[in-house]
């Protein structure tokens, strides 16, 4: 399977989100003076063909650094931001083409909760207008005609009549319904003796937004329950419902987010995300910005939230170890592509990919045995994501490139090779320098580790520069050293298990 | 809307501030001045008087030569005399040329200055806010097009661009009845504390000035809300508001506009000061709509100032003292809500 | 000779702000060895960076060091002040919050040297990468040259040097000799193309290059002590191997003694040979990292180990500390261990012995310090803290 798979095709059995050949690219550049002086706009291609599923119920996590394009997928399979190409599909629909009324309800079942505790919230809002939002935007609390009504009723000592009940229809505005009828427990009293006597009804839940009434009718009596809160009310309830959720208290729907911590702050994010009852959440680095401790306590209550509610989460994060914790699968990204993609445990323990190893090898972990560990780093920095490199992004770093197979050269006099061919094809390389110190010596110099054929090769290609000639310097190097890593993308399609290994020494 | 800590961070600004507390009571007074111009003013301020006429304020005295003509054995002979004329008490800051009350005058100035300088103030802010909350909030092509033309207005001086905006439209005034004078509140409390009756049952307000100055101006609320609404667009709770299918009007509505206005009241206070400044300049070259106003009496007096100073410099101080007076309120409010300041101080 | 280069005794750094006194550093004892990595711990607003600044008395208004001692070993320094500041000098060692301010300022470079969190914001934006180092080697160069002339450093660059200097940059106060060595040390450093990249502007660089041209300039004084705030918490983790590596590497060769300041307990193990582990202003726990990672005493310690996920063990669930970070104004702080609102086994007696107390250790030559009473006793939890002031304090803030 060399070809990318074909679009649409399901490799999920239960795939929830399926994203296929994301495309995301900025266009810089473009300004009216380089479109006059007739320069190429170029795109910062931050999202260059990805594709994966997310599975019902399970949490798959994007890692990566900065500047792979993690956060943009996120933000992009959500149409927070348009796509450039490529297709989502949400429960198997088009999210790019979907109605002005498919969007809507699209919106109510993905969801997102932001890195960033301070600039999420508006500060302008009490938390509870903050968490609230949603549901008046989507003009909540609304009441299902399908969802029938009842009350589960308690007659205390003393009622001796025949009691009958009647329940607003629109009580599933108030009450979660569950099976299809929205439930109330009432029960009904006499009253105390000293009183006026006759019948009183209580409502013994959400009693601020219900009401009971009794009327004496013949020997019987008759209840009567009505929704009296109005929709702000009941809004205002559920958010402070949803506060005491996710660890705060209830009673603090009108405080204003700056009287919060950060953990608190990303609390009521994650309270946001909820409050339309949503099946996906997209969690964009939700615990970088928080400290250790309170970190753990998020963690811990995403975990809880996603068994209670049945969630879904991509779970976008730099920090491997949380990503060990809290995923069942793993995506690595790199460079706007995926690298890798498959179980955690698989991923964590045997990685295929180099960059996946790299990654992994550079984290500390706390523990004693970490002291003094000597790292093998990958070198350099990541490419600049508006010229990549072709082929294999991250061949430029990658400490396992693949030399041509009739070449013989060990890895890292190739990979010296392939820093001074990058060198020669940009340019840099001093041509009245390698005049000077003689090509041979300079080779000696830049690449120590090459001998015979290959350093004749290296020899030649130098001697092209110290003429001025770089086009043949290049070629004569590519002639000999180009590898697969440079001229052929690996596959990054998921096989049929839903995994990836980009690389082609997997192949 | 305005927060407890917006609140202590104002009362503590003023505490620490001399300035603060001037331009508060500069502009208090000169509100209170305006409101109740019917109780203060001493004379109604459009009467004229000719026996009256330029009267020096209190404390100073004012020559003029005059000509006496006598039959003195049978010839005309004529007698030129200097003759001393002072200040009269029902006249404390003296009078014009047509023997009108300079302090009244200035008091009813107060009102003009005061509604052209608010209410051009509101609908620049009205115009100048919608346009750059659109332009900022949907860049691209909308934003090109809405602030090359604000460009384009300001590259005119504001004041010729309103002088051709009059000299299109003409000076169009609105009779605005007083209220205490039609509740018949004033006169009753004029006599009973002595003072002649019968003020002004109308108040003209120039409406095409206010208009004008409107227009004028609304160019710097555009560039003030578009900048705020390029940076809140970008915030996460604004991404936020969008993921949970927030309609851009409502992001508009209920997200930029108001973490924008910090600034923009900031800037209205100024732009305050700068209309009546405007409208001052306006009213002296003679293209207002109602002729009680300070640059009016400016340009009435402009041609007595070797002999009577006082009809063009008191309006003259009143513009002064009203311009300080809102531009340090303006100062206040700036230091006491700049964000740098509102957020927490990091240790 | 003893074999400390630094002791920090006592030290105490406060803000005095509106809204009241904050307690940023309390007390605070430590020693930095020759030749070692010493690491300090903590979470945001625990005072780690402040004990940093306070170290090379760079704490700025409205913050003061109010009281402490910094005691730094250097014997001509020593004996130059033996006379003139008596208080100040003790043995080799001299008091460096006593010294005279211009001192002070001289000790900066030779001495102690700082890398900080941001590179970006630490370097200036108009001025290339190699010329902003070669100033730091000439301004050592030159009080080298002139030692103990402390005016040395502001007397070659007066008001006269300024104009000249507006007018031909890069002309005449840094000499050719710091340019080389500015652009020897970018090589040390491990960036490549040094005489290249030495004339590039700061946005040219990637953070870890920044970070790395940090380092050098860091290294332009050849400190003694270099002071590390955070200095990898920018980068990714890649870049933060790199980063670390270079400064094993520095360290060794160099003999520096290096105090690391981190939030992140990987980078205290990969780097640190002993740790004091940071809470409200109070070194809570210290000793090797041995006795703190694998013996901890302290609740809080426990607790943050707890708290981080292992990369290569997914515990099905971690055990966070409740609540958050404390207030550091001295109104809400009280008397008591500060820790006990949010600890699980705090008991009556917490909440009047705060002392340090001395636990079991793994090596002869490091005490295991402890602030908490756990340290001479075991939970007992009929002793226990009401469990209902402590949750109340919880929800609250």
């Amino acid at each position: 399977m060399t070809e990318a798979a074909p679009e649409r095709e399901s490799t999920g059995d239960d795939a929830l989100v399926e994203v296929r050949n994301l495309r995301k690219y900025y266009d810089d550049g473009g300004g009216l003076l380089d479109r006059v002086l007739g320069r190429e706009a170029t795109s910062v291609k931050a999202v260059d063909g990805v594709s994966f599923d997310v599975r019902e119920g399970e949490t798959l996590g994007l890692v990566g650094e900065s500047g792979c394009g993690k956060s943009t997928t996120g933000e992009t399979l959500l149409r927070l931001r348009e796509a450039t190409d490529g297709t989502v599909a949400f429960d198997g629909e088009n999210v790019f083409d979907l109605d002005d009324e498919s969007m809507s309800s699209f919106r109510r079942r993905a969801q997102i909760v932001f890195q960033d505790p301070f600039s999420s919230l508006d500060p302008r809002m009490t938390v509870g207008a903050i968490v609230a939002e949603g549901m008046r935007i989507h003009g909540l609390p609304k009441s299902d005609p399908t969802v029938a009504t009842a009350a589960e009723l308690t007659v205390e000592d003393g009622v001796d009549r025949t009691v009958e009940v009647s329940v607003a229809d629109d009580l599933d505005r108030v009450v979660e319904a569950e099976e299809g009828v929205a439930r109330v427990p009432v029960s009904v009293r006499k009253r105390e003796a000293d009183e006026e006597g006759g019948y009183e009804a209580t409502v013994d839940s959400h009693a601020d937004l219900l009401d009971a009434t009794v009327e004496e009718r013949e020997a019987d009596l008759h209840v009567e329950v009505t929704v009296t809160g109005s929709d702000g009310a009941i809004r205002k309830k559920r958010a402070g419902d949803l506060l005491e959720r996710v660890g705060l208290s209830a009673d603090q729907v009108d405080r204003y987010p700056h009287e919060y911590s950060g953990g608190q702050r990303q609390r009521v994010g994650i309270a946001r995300a909820l409050a339309l009852d949503p099946e996906f959440i997209v969690l964009d680095e939700p615990v970088s910005a928080l400290d250790v401790s309170v970190q753990a306590q998020v963690l811990n209550l995403l975990d809880d939230l996603q068994d209670d509610f049945g969630l879904t989460y991509l779970f976008i994060a730099h920090d491997l170890s949380v990503v060990r914790h809290i995923c069942d699968r793993v995506a690595v990204m790199y460079l706007g592509k995926v690298a890798e993609l498959g179980p955690t445990d698989q991923i964590f323990e045997n990685p295929d990919h180099p960059y996946t190893e790299a990654l992994l090898e550079s984290v500390p972990r706390a523990e004693v045995g970490e002291q003094g560990r000597r790292v093998s780093t990958l070198a350099g920095d990541v490419p600049s994501p508006r010229n990549p490199p072709s082929g294999c992004r991250f061949r430029t770093r990658c400490p396992k490139v693949i030399p041509p197979e009739d070449v013989e050269i060990d890895q890292d006099a190739f990979r010296e090779v392939m820093n001074l061919r990058e060198e020669v094809e940009a340019g840099n390389l001093d041509p009245d320098e390698v005049r000077e110190t003689e090509p041979a010596a300079y080779r000696k110099e830049a690449v120590p580790g090459i001998a015979g054929e290959n350093a004749g090769v290296v020899d030649e290609a130098l001697e092209a520069v110290a003429d001025g000639d770089f086009e043949t310097a290049a070629e004569t190097l590519r002639d000999r050293f180009e590898t697969v890593c440079e001229t052929t993308p690996p596959d990054d399609a998921p096989d049929a298990d839903g995994e990836v290994v980009a690389c082609h020494l997997h192949d | 809307m305005i927060s407890p800590r917006t609140l202590r961070n104002l009362r503590k600004e003023l505490r620490s501030s001399a300035l603060a507390k001037i331009g508060i009571v500069l502009v208090l007074a000169m509100i209170l001045v305006a409101a109740f111009a019917p109780f203060i003013a001493l004379h109604n301020p459009t009467n004229q008087d000719l026996d009256e006429n330029t009267l020096p304020p209190m404390g100073f005295s004012r020559t003029t030569e005059e000509t006496t003509s006598e039959m003195v054995n049978g010839s005309l002979q004529l007698t030129n005399e200097t003759v001393y004329v002072n200040a009269t008490a029902s006249h404390p800051l003296g009078t014009n040329s047509l023997g009108q009350d300079v302090y009244s005058r200035a008091v009813y100035g107060a009102r003009t200055s005061m509604m052209v300088g608010v209410l051009g103030t509101v609908l620049a802010a009205i115009l100048g806010v919608s346009v750059g909350l659109v332009a900022g909030f949907y860049r691209g092509r909308i934003d090109d097009a809405l602030m090359r033309f604000a460009d384009v207005s300001l590259a005119f001086p504001s004041l010729v661009l309103a002088i051709a905006l009059i000299g299109l439209w003409g000076r169009a005034a609105v009779d605005v009845p007083d209220p205490f004078v039609v509740f018949g509140l004033v006169d009753p409390v004029r006599s009973a504390l002595g003072l002649p009756t019968g003020m002004p049952d109308s108040f003209v307000l120039p409406g095409t000035v206010i208009v004008v100055v409107g227009l004028v101006n609304w160019v710097w609320f555009a560039r003030i809300a578009r900048g705020e609404a390029l940076s809140i667009r970008e915030e996460e709770y604004v991404k936020a508001a969008r993921a949970l299918g927030a309609s851009d009007a409502r992001i508009i509505g209920r997200h930029v506009l108001p973490n924008a206005t910090t600034p923009i009241l900031v800037l209205a206070t100024i732009q305050v000061a700068a209309i009546i400044l405007l409208e001052s300049s306006l009213s002296f070259l003679g293209f207002s709509g109602t002729t009680l106003s300070w640059g009016f009496d400016i340009s009435q007096g402009r041609g007595y100032l070797s002999t009577a100073w006082w009809i063009a410099t008191i309006p003259g101080i009143a513009i002064v003292l009203a311009v300080i007076g809102v531009n340090l309120v303006g100062d206040w409010l700036r230091d006491a809500l700049d964000p740098g300041i509102e957020g927490e101080g990091g240790v | 000779m003893s074999d400390e280069i630094l002791k920090v005794r006592d030290l105490t750094t406060r803000f005095f702000t509106e809204e009241g006194q904050v307690n940023a550093v309390e007390h605070v004892d430590f020693d930095v060895r020759d030749g070692e990595v010493f690491g300090i711990v903590g979470e945001s607003g625990s005072g780690k960076s402040v004990t940093a600044l306070s170290l090379i008395d760079l704490v700025e208004t409205p913050g003061r060091i109010v009281e402490g001692e910094v005691w730094y070993r250097d014997a001509d320094l020593a004996e130059e002040h033996r006379d003139s500041h008596p208080d100040a000098v003790d043995g080799d060692y001299v008091d460096v919050r006593q010294l005279p301010e211009a001192t002070r300022r001289w000790l900066r470079g030779p001495a102690f040297a700082t890398i900080f969190q941001d590179p970006m914001s630490s370097l200036n934006p108009s001025i290339t990468v190699g010329e902003q180092i070669a100033e730091a080697v000439e301004v050592q160069r030159r009080a080298r040259a002139n030692p103990r002339r402390t005016r040395s450093r502001t007397q070659g660059y007066g008001l006269g040097r300024l104009l000249v200097d507006s007018v031909l940059p890069s002309q005449g106060y840094v000499s050719d000799e710091s340019q080389e060595r500015a652009v020897e040390l970018l090589e040390r450093v491990g960036i490549p193309d040094p005489e290249q990249r030495a004339d590039e502007y700061p946005h040219e660089f990637s953070g870890g290059m920044l970070q790395r041209a940090m380092v050098a300039q860091a290294l332009a004084g050849e400190p003694d002590v270099l002071i590390a705030d955070e200095p990898t918490t920018a980068l990714d983790v890649t870049i933060q191997a790199q980063i670390l590596n270079l400064l094993t590497e520095l360290q060794e060769e160099e003999d520096m003694s290096v105090v690391l300041i981190t939030h992140n307990l990987g980078v205290i193990a990969r780097m640190c040979q002993r740790v004091g582990v940071m809470y409200a202003g109070e070194v809570v726990e210290r000793g090797s990292l041995e006795d703190v990672f694998e013996n901890p005493v302290h609740p809080y310690t426990e607790g943050l180990l707890g708290s981080i996920p292992d990369v290569e063990d997914p515990a099905p669930r971690l055990s966070p500390i409740e609540g958050n970070v404390p207030s550091l104004l001295d109104a809400e702080m009280g008397d008591e261990c500060y820790f006990a609102d949010r600890c699980p086994k705090a008991m009556e007696s917490c909440l009047t012995d705060i002392e340090e107390h001395e636990a079991p250790a793994a090596t002869d030559d490091t005490d295991h310090l402890v602030r908490c009473i756990l340290a001479d006793r075991e939970y007992d939890e009929s002793e226990a803290l009401g469990s209902a002031a402590k949750q109340e304090v919880i929800s609250d803030d």
